[in-house]
């Protein structure tokens, strides 16, 4: 009985969940409705296609519960890229109950084309005009009235960073449906070819399809379309003889009227356009009609010809040294824990009886490498990850494409690769994934290939370290300023790889010509810096964290155990077996196979080494970068060996999730392999070159 | 000979007549709201001189030069989008 009243009750929410698709073009400040609806830790980004994959939250109003998918921006119901795909399939073919469309209310205009769009689809639809906070400073004001009349469905205005508006949205998306949306009347031509098709789709199960919108798609849809509209209904609607027929009496028709399908496709843009405009500017009251004076003076400097380098160094150089400088107190803190917290643990494992291998393994063995982890890892991730976002949302990164975007033509690539680039800062992961935006398959696929050379949060805490104890002394003054110099540098230098390499990849297995390139430059928009502060802190502390416990912790058991069990055979011979390959690349035994270890998280790769290097069999415990550096020291370090690991480290195969997620992206073994064996050759190369060198030059002194 | 978009200098407004791109680039630039008719300024351009930017139904869009080179303009002397 009781079990039935709960099974009962199961069911029964899961009924009343109500599901909402969130639509809207890209920049319009969606994925910041998406957070205040929902209250859910999402980062937003404000460039195109930041939203990668679907998000979906949930939140209560007037006890229902709501869930909402915050589906990829997109400007039409037409894809051309992966990520788009995933919108249309969202909106066109999935069975939500309710869409909320977000527009930006200073250029409604656009904004008003995929509204019509959506509401063709006829499903439920309430639309948001947000940003409505930028449009008053812009001297715009917007008749929600008069546009909700216009469009026959609920119009709702919005700051959605201010939290404004959004419990109307929810009451707005608890009323019942609106019944008289308003349907684009098309010119004589195209109303007349419909009505070929029309009634005879009464006959067919369509699921919840509309007519009318699917009468028009049968005429100008593609193969992709027609894919999806098969795997959507389960049956090739163009394989029914009525509908056949239908479609060419209908095309006969258009045809004598002297249009073909692309005329045909030019035509509902333009009779979806003129109605956008027209009530556009019948609900906009504005003294001028557009305003970017202030963004243009802003461009002027950032993207202007002698000023745009100057200001990407800069910024590039300012991103690493408040990263450099920030996270050194912390990481001394958090280090300082560690240590002392673990003698507490070891004692107070030892007293309750937990026997001393355990006691060792665990403690001496995991609890250490996680500690190592968190405070030398977290502390420049929970800066450099706020900063990152603050340019995002300042709408500075895609005035970077802009500004680079040259040099992605003459390696004949996309220059949204750029913006890949920039999210492998973060994680390769993140930047494989968001090499879905790039429309060309050609281009993404480099994109996804070259996306390690980009060293991302996990690689460049070591690589401040090496820096820091090879080639400045820890204590002068300003060591910190030549950190970020040096780091910076390393940054140009990967990105300048990156250009090569795609440039080679374009001339050799991915022949192929660059495609074109849109790009948006959004409105600058003041960040919400302590949002974001508190949002990516939280995230990346916990994302640390969880990574910290799942890959350190076991990471430190093994080094552990390899030290501890059988006279350390086992690591020993893996050693001198890569012994011989470290020497030739200007590193050693242990670095590879440190490196080899490390393939779950790159941030483990230089704990191992400190690891491996320690000579009694329990891990050495590092308490500041003087104990580093003198252990690297009495193991033979030199400058030559700093180098070759920073740069192999740059260089080599991606860490296990990224190969993951590139397995999942391409779905290809071949492209696996080739992004693993790419990377490692041109490290290899790279550091046997930089050995060779260095030993010339002992040679000759 | 007809002028493209390419031609236009810098603050210069014209107006759409054509535009000869292959039908997924012609489909991009009309989700964007570059179609036929549609008014659009040359606002700057990048360091190299490509891409440049312009303003398309008040939003600001960069194209590359070899795409605005496929889009036949015509001039139209009233400018838009406020002075500069």
């Amino acid at each position: 009985m009781l079990k039935k009243f709960l099974f009962q009750s199961v069911v029964r929410v899961s009924v009343e969940k109500i599901k909402i698709a969130l639509a809207g073009n890209p920049n319009v400040g969606k994925s910041t409705v998406f957070n205040a609806l929902t209250g859910l830790k999402q980062h937003t980004g404000n460039w195109t296609g930041k939203t990668v994959g679907v998000f979906s939250g949930e939140y209560k109003h007037n006890n229902k519960i709501y869930e909402i998918v915050d589906v990829p921006g997109t400007y039409s119901l037409i894809p051309h890229s992966a990520e788009e795909s995933v919108a249309r399939d969202f909106l066109c073919f999935s069975e939500s109950n309710k869409i909320l469309i977000v527009c930006d209310a200073t250029s409604l205009e656009r904004n008003l084309y995929f509204v019509y769009q959506i509401l063709e689809l006829n499903k439920n639809t309430v639309v948001c005009v947000n940003l409505l906070d930028e449009a008053k400073k812009k001297g715009i004001d917007i008749d929600l009235q008069l546009l909700s009349y216009e469009l026959g469905v609920t119009v709702v205005g919005t700051t959605a960073r201010e939290e404004e508006g959004i419990y109307e949205i929810k009451n707005a998306l608890e009323e019942k449906s609106n019944k008289n949306t308003k349907r684009i009347k098309y010119q004589n031509e195209i109303e007349q070819s419909l009505e070929y098709i029309y009634p005879v789709l009464f006959k067919l199960d369509l699921k919840e399809l509309d007519k009318r919108w699917l009468s028009l798609r049968l005429l100008d849809g593609d193969e992709d379309f027609f894919s999806a509209l098969k795997s959507y209904l389960g049956y090739d609607l163009r394989e029914n003889e009525f509908i056949n027929n239908a479609i060419k009496k209908s095309w006969k028709f258009l045809n004598e009227n002297g249009i073909d399908k692309e005329e045909f496709s030019e035509l509902i843009a333009e009779n979806l356009y003129n109605e956008a405009t027209k009530v556009s500017d019948r609900v906009t009251l504005s003294k001028e009609k557009t305003n970017i004076r202030k963004d243009l003076k802003i461009d002027k400097f950032i993207t202007g010809k002698y000023t745009s380098y100057l200001v990407l160094g800069i910024i590039l150089f300012l991103v690493f040294y408040i990263t450099i400088v920030g996270a050194n107190i912390p990481s001394s803190l958090l280090m300082e824990f560690f240590t002392n917290s673990e003698r507490v643990l070891y004692e107070f494992f030892g007293n309750i009886g937990v026997s001393q291998f355990f006691n060792d393994m665990f403690i001496k063995g995991g609890y250490r490498v996680l500690g190592w982890v968190v405070s030398v890892m977290l502390p420049p991730m929970a800066i450099f990850f706020p900063l990152f976002t603050i340019l995002e949302d300042l709408g500075v990164l895609p005035r970077i494409t802009y500004v680079l975007d040259s040099k992605f033509q003459k390696a004949k690539t996309s220059g949204k690769q750029a913006l890949t680039i920039c999210m492998g800062f973060g994680c390769n992961c993140v930047g494989v994934t968001g090499a879905r935006i790039i429309d060309s398959k050609r281009e993404r696929l480099i994109a996804i290939l070259t996306n390690s050379f980009t060293p991302c949060n996990g690689r460049f805490p070591a690589i401040i370290k090496l820096i820091s104890i090879f080639f400045i002394s820890l204590s002068s003054t300003g060591s910190e300023f030549l950190s970020a110099l040096f780091l910076s540098g390393i940054i140009v230098f990967s990105i300048a790889v990156t250009l090569f390499v795609s440039n080679l990849l374009s001339k050799t297995i991915l022949k192929g010509e660059k495609s074109h390139y849109i790009l948006e430059l959004p409105s600058y928009r003041k960040p919400q810096i302590t949002k974001v502060i508190t949002r990516s802190l939280l995230n990346r502390t916990i994302f640390v964290l969880g990574r910290a416990a799942v890959v350190a912790f076991p990471a430190g058991i093994i080094i552990w155990l390899l030290l501890n069990c059988g006279n350390k055979i086992i690591l020993e011979s893996i050693i001198s077996f890569l012994s011989p390959v470290g020497a030739f690349l200007g590193l050693d035994g242990e670095i590879l196979t440190s490196f080899i270890l490390g393939i779950p998280a790159n941030e483990i790769v230089l704990p191992i080494v400190l690891m491996t290097y320690s000579d009694n069999k329990e891990l050495i415990s590092i308490e500041s970068a003087e104990i580093i550096s003198r252990i690297l020291i009495e193991n033979n370090w030199s400058i030559k060996t700093a180098i070759c690991f920073i740069m192999f480290s740059v260089f080599h195969f991606p860490c296990a999730t990224t190969l993951i997620t590139i397995f999942k992206e391409t779905k290809s073994i071949k492209w696996l392999l080739i992004s693993f064996l790419l990377p490692t050759a041109l490290g290899a190369i790279i550091c046997a070159f930089l050995n060779q060198i260095f030993n010339f030059f002992e040679y000759i002194v | 000979m007809q002028m493209t978009l390419y031609d236009l200098k810098i603050g210069e407004t014209a107006l759409v007549v054509d535009i000869n791109t292959d039908i997924c680039l012609k489909q991009r630039l009309r989700d964007i709201g570059l179609i036929k008719n549609s008014k659009i300024k040359v606002l700057h351009s990048s360091p190299s001189g490509n891409p440049r930017a312009y303003l398309i139904k008040g939003s600001v869009i960069a194209l590359r030069n070899c795409d605005a080179e496929k889009i036949f303009v015509s001039e139209c002397g009233e400018s838009f989008g406020g002075k500069n």
